[in-house]
């Protein structure tokens, strides 16, 4: 459970990025947090994962305090998937997965023969066995990202999060991280707290939603309650329709995009 | 793979040692032996010591600071430190001070001003990262050598602007075991400490909120790695005097041949910078009757191979910026 009691946080000589802004994401669950550009969700989930501090207010994890944990403390509760990194050095695979193990060793950050197994095993739960030793300069995108994936993994926390995962997939690649994702939070308890910018893929991925406008969460409970028309309109600030498919899935459109050409 | 390339530099290392102690203007005589015992004790061991000391630290204190800057193009000359070091060392020698400790010291602080003033400059702009560093490096470098002329200009041109001067170009040329034992426990040190951490700079090379999220300390990790890397290079360039492109090139050399995984590439970057400049120094005392600085020499070499590395090798060693 991760829980957030009014937080406020203002990067420095700004207005306030979240304001008194309280949540509680549900353990063993699917969380994801939708909104604008701007609103908020990237440094909500930086001050999850000990990136920034809120000046005011309080984070906690599984019931102890973001603030009186250390770096590397923290780092073995939370996981961060986050937009694709780029590497200034052409490292292997297997080493960008067993950098996941670092909040597990000690100082000097020596490997043991344990970390490099389950780093491997990781890379085999994403389905990269093979790539262990390749170049991560050499990947696609859609293979860069399962690497992400798989360090974030390796460091066996119980929370994981995701900052637009899938952002520069494909659809194919897309539906293949999300996947997994579900697979993996379902079977291993894991409390997944995801941005997405897409409402509809949050509609069918997410077992709750947070919608988030100027640094408050505006709207939050199932995808079937909160997904409605008057909501995304009010969220994303265009007048949108829905169109309900079946029961996990919806179409949303902007109203009258074409009146608008 | 990995063993057998090591297996290869420290042989390498040994047998360069051996030849450059063997090899020199004076040509060792078997029936002679107090003489050749003072040339070779006396004369060149002191030299390839320190060759092979700032060798290492030269080529380590670039990996690292490469990794550090999460920048492929920076070394200690192109951070400014180089220069930073000579006008704190010139410095030093004007005032009244004027001891080797003093100088050592004076070089080092202004080494790590530089690198200070560079990095932070880099980080106040807004422009792409990597050449934003490059960019200050040079303004900071030019600044710092600009002051180094005027002290040069301003100096007693009998007393002090021949000391400065000298010891500016210095080389390898006048090394003794003093200048030895008065660098090595520092040198040593800095090198053990980057060898003992060395496995953290691969997460710092991803930059630091991803270092923060696997919980890696940065800010202690990077006070440490730059205190120790301009520490040594401080030490080294105070007896030494400026050697270019060492700490670019050998960087790079290193990881083509053992990846980046700093595991490998730091320890391999040490031994091939020791084991380069005692070869580039034994050339430099051998190829013509009159010795050759030894920073013309590597650069000479070192342009060239970088330009090679530029335009030709696809498998430069560095990713995508």
């Amino acid at each position: 459970m991760v829980e957030i009691d009014n937080i406020s946080f203002a990067y420095p000589n700004q207005q306030p990025v979240l304001k008194d802004l309280s949540v509680h994401f549900p353990a063993g669950q699917i969380s994801v947090i939708l909104g604008r550009n701007g609103s908020g969700k990237s440094t909500l989930l930086r001050c999850i994962y000990g990136a920034l501090y809120p000046q005011q207010g309080n984070v906690t994890l599984h019931k102890e305090q973001l603030f009186q944990l250390s770096h590397r403390q923290i780092a073995k509760k939370v996981a961060v998937v986050r937009q694709q990194t780029h590497y200034i050095f052409p490292y292997s695979v297997l080493d960008i997965v067993s950098m996941g193990r670092t909040p597990h060793l000690n100082f000097f950050n020596v490997l043991r023969e344990k970390d490099i197994a389950i780093s491997r095993e990781t890379l085999a739960l994403v389905g990269m066995s093979g790539y262990a030793d390749k170049k991560v300069s050499e990947l696609s995108s859609g293979e860069s990202q399962m690497v992400l994936l798989a360090r974030a993994l390796a460091q066996r926390t119980p929370i994981l999060l995701l900052d637009e995962p899938n952002v520069h997939l494909d659809i194919y690649n897309q539906v293949r991280i999300l996947q997994l994702i579900a697979r993996l939070s379902q079977q291993e308890r894991l409390t997944v707290i995801a941005v997405l910018h897409n409402p509809e893929i949050a509609y069918w991925f997410a077992d709750y939603i947070f919608m988030l406008e100027k640094g408050q969460i505006k709207f939050s409970g199932l995808p079937q309650e909160v997904m409605t028309a008057a909501n995304l309109s009010a969220v994303y600030g265009i007048p949108m329709t829905t169109h309900e498919l079946s029961l996990h899935y919806l179409a949303m459109v902007p109203k009258d995009f074409l009146n608008h050409k | 793979m990995k063993f057998s390339l090591y297996f290869s530099i420290v042989l390498l290392t040994i047998v360069a040692t051996l030849g450059s102690l063997a090899i020199g203007r004076y040509t060792l005589v078997w029936d002679d032996l107090p003489r050749n015992l003072h040339v070779i004790l006396v004369l060149r061991l002191p030299r390839i010591l320190l060759a092979l000391m700032v060798g290492a630290a030269l080529a380590a204190s670039g990996t690292v600071y490469q990794s550090l800057f999460r920048n492929p193009l920076v070394s200690p000359d192109i951070l400014g430190i180089s220069s930073g070091a000579c006008l704190g060392a010139a410095i030093a020698i004007l005032s009244p001070i004027n001891h080797p400790l003093f100088v050592s010291l004076c070089a080092f602080s202004f080494g790590t001003l530089a690198v200070f003033v560079s990095y932070q400059m880099a980080t106040l702009g807004n422009g792409h990262p990597v050449m934003m560093l490059v960019m200050s490096g040079i303004v900071v470098s030019s600044f710092f050598s600009a002051l180094l002329s005027f002290v040069k200009y301003v100096a007693d041109p009998f007393q002090k602007l021949p000391r400065i001067i000298f010891w500016i170009m210095g080389g390898l040329s006048d090394a003794t075991l003093e200048d030895v034992y008065l660098a090595a426990p520092l040198v040593v040190s800095g090198l053990l400490v980057m060898l003992a951490l060395r496995r953290n700079l691969n997460v710092i090379s991803l930059g630091d909120e991803e270092a923060t999220a696997l919980g890696v300390p940065v800010r202690t990790m990077r006070i440490i790695f730059i205190g120790c890397s301009t520490a040594i290079v401080g030490a080294t360039i105070s007896i030494t005097g400026v050697i270019a492109w060492v700490g670019l090139i050998v960087p790079h050399l290193s990881r083509i041949l053992v990846g980046p995984n700093h595991t490998h590439s730091l320890p391999f970057s040490m031994l091939l910078g020791a084991v380069f400049l005692v070869i580039i120094d034994t050339l430099a005392r051998t190829i013509s009757t009159q010795e050759i600085p030894i920073g013309i020499l590597t650069s000479l070499l070192g342009a060239p191979f970088f330009a090679y590395l530029l335009l030709w090798k696809r498998d430069k060693g560095w990713g995508q910026w």
